[in-house]
């Protein structure tokens, strides 16, 4: 690893603003038993290797198939589930040194939005209890500036702060997406990890949460590593946009660069594959042959060349470096 | 269905506290010329063995009935919770040290373990209680453990940790109050087996020590005459099961009334 590989920043483009969330070579991997008396069998690579960054104000999207390890990257971030490996730096700390005291400080200003609405939130719980847990937890105010603060973020969020007597199964799943981001904002972090948050929601309602999103980004000064999916919602919203395969990010790039000018070949299949609402386009799909190969026994060099339309001899054998291509324009591929 | 067990667990209550107003005998009073005589205006229940007023000795006898199957209960399932959270919650080491020391609590025959800690403390009625407590807690533990495993990988705990909510907090305001349905049915038929277990100890002369009366020993010794007096063992039966049936009831209800989902629905 290169000492100056990270001072370029990836994918910027050229602007001087901080690194709030740097991430270096992030790996996890997930022992697989076989039984009782015998040892591990083998490890599942969830995360093999993750690098990068995410600065202040900044959105920074990150995409990829189910099974690719976002969510894994999301939680490691966290410390939800332990890395293997890794530095996650925030605010130039590194949160996987840290004790769990100052740990449960630190992650009040890093927060996450959970993708699934319907259990993300406590069902014994009422809304009100819900968003002033982390006030509870954190600050030493009284139960009045408590019941304020929530007010003000109900109505923050859009909802009515007359609901914060009712449970959440009394809201629907836009509501309750509302209910877990104001449950985020309580202690106006510097850094939101949305992970999925719009993926169970109907299309209507995507929007709106995206538009919320957007409106307090702009309003609290926040940062995002937005998760998602689909590249239509990630393009709507990020300044940068990281795409992961099989537990790395294969490509980072601006947004417009990245959707006007992919390099990688997953990141030009997958673009192919958004639709486009017009019928008189017509689209050139690079249809991708098999499946995602197994994390437990990942392909050796390069991890998609097992799919890869552009396959060289040297793709099998050898791990493409992950390079500036100019431009802030990043990828990991042996031809570009 | 709920109120109704509700209401049966306190009727059953008030007869209890107020046994001694209720009684029309004495429930020690013998009287030979009268032993075995079946139900009948004098005596409602009938009387056993020795002349005794059965439905006397029942009316007392409910006393120490539910109070051991309720201590012994509250024991069980206090050790039950408290194991099983921890090792749920911790998992690792914790979770292998505890759930082979419940292992091990199954493996002895609970009556035999519960026979040698009587035979050496003595069959005070206080001891009974604990001991019950202390040898039925197994059941409890495994599965309020199972549902902190599957509870502590819901989002809403995630959550509640990436908010730095502090352990304590997350298993008993989170995770707790979503485990406890399950504990709260089961200790409505652990009250049952309490009551039986002491039937069975005071069978064996280990229990409730004669001539003071409990439901386990009136239906144990009447057993003897089961074929001649059949009122012996089928009125303390039935007061086993109505109690029992009762209990089963307002578990029920409780699980439902503890669910905020399901309240006001009906």
């Amino acid at each position: 690893m290169v000492a100056g590989k990270f001072s370029a920043g990836y994918g910027t483009d050229g602007g001087n603003s901080l690194a709030l969330l740097e991430v270096h070579n992030l790996r996890k991997d997930f022992p697989v038993r076989k039984g009782l008396f015998s040892g591990t069998r083998g490890s599942i690579r969830a995360v093999d290797g993750v690098d990068f960054e995410l600065r202040e104000g900044e959105t920074l999207g990150l995409v990829g198939e189910s099974g690719c390890g976002k969510t894994t990257v999301a939680r490691c971030l966290l410390r939800l589930i332990e890395p293997t490996e890794g530095e996650v730096l925030f605010e130039g700390e590194d949160l996987l040194k840290m004790d769990r005291e100052a740990l449960r400080k630190v992650r009040a200003r890093f927060q996450i939005i959970f993708q699934d609405p319907y259990s993300s939130l406590n069902p014994r719980m009422n809304v009100g209890e819900i968003i002033a847990e982390p006030l509870r937890n954190h600050t030493r105010s009284s139960r009045g500036e408590i019941r304020d603060r929530v007010c003000f973020l109900m109505e923050k969020v859009g909802l009515h702060p007359e609901q914060a007597r009712r449970y959440p199964h009394e809201f629907s799943g836009g509501q309750r997406q509302r209910i877990g981001i104001a449950r985020a904002l309580a202690l106006n972090p510097r850094v939101i990890i949305c992970d999925e948050p719009v993926s169970a929601l109907d299309v209507s309602i995507q929007a709106q949460v995206i538009n919320l999103l957007v409106q307090l980004q702009e309003e609290m000064g926040l940062s995002y590593l937005f998760i998602a999916h689909d590249l239509s919602v990630v393009e709507h919203i990020s300044n940068r946009v990281a795409v992961m395969y099989l537990g790395r990010i294969v490509e980072l790039a601006t947004d417009q660069e990245l959707y006007r000018n992919p390099q990688h070949p997953y990141t030009q299949a997958l673009l192919s594959a958004v639709p486009v609402p017009d019928p008189e386009v017509q689209q050139r799909r690079i249809v991708l042959q098999g499946d995602v190969p197994s994390p437990l026994n990942p392909p050796s060099g390069c991890g998609f060349h097992t799919r890869c339309p552009e396959r060289i001899d040297l793709c099998t054998n050898e791990v493409p470096a992950f390079r500036d291509l100019g431009n802030g324009h990043w990828a990991a591929c042996h031809l570009r | 269905m709920a109120v109704g067990g509700l209401a049966l667990i306190v009727v059953i209550f008030l007869i209890a506290g107020f046994a001694s107003l209720l009684a029309p005998y004495d429930p020690g009073k013998t009287e030979v010329s009268m032993k075995l005589k079946p139900p009948s205006s004098a005596h409602y229940l009938g009387t056993d063995q020795l002349g005794r007023d059965v439905f006397s000795r029942m009316l007392y006898g409910s006393r120490i009935s539910l109070s051991v199957g309720f201590v012994a209960v509250g024991i069980s399932i206090f050790i039950g919770i408290l194991v099983g959270a921890i090792a749920g919650y911790y998992g690792r080491w914790v979770d292998s040290i505890l759930m082979r020391f419940v292992d091990t609590m199954l493996c002895f025959p609970s009556f035999f373990l519960i026979l040698t800690i009587v035979a050496l403390l003595g069959p005070q009625i206080i001891n009974i209680m604990i001991i019950i407590g202390v040898t039925s807690w197994m059941g409890t533990a495994r599965f309020v453990r199972a549902e902190f495993l599957s509870l502590k990988e819901r989002d809403y705990v995630q959550a509640a940790r990436a908010l730095g909510v502090k352990d304590r907090r997350i298993i008993f305001r989170h995770i707790l109050p979503n485990a406890l349905a399950p504990v709260f049915v089961s200790a409505t038929l652990k009250v049952a087996s309490a009551i039986l277990i002491e039937a069975g100890l005071s069978f064996l002369g280990f229990g409730v020590q004669p001539p003071a009366p409990s439901w386990g020993n009136i239906l144990t010794e009447g057993r003897t005459y089961i074929f001649d007096a059949w009122w012996l063992t089928v009125f303390p039966g039935l007061a086993i099961l109505i109690t029992v049936l009762s209990f089963n009831l307002l578990g029920d209800g409780l699980r439902d009334a503890l669910d905020p989902r399901l309240r006001g629905k009906r």
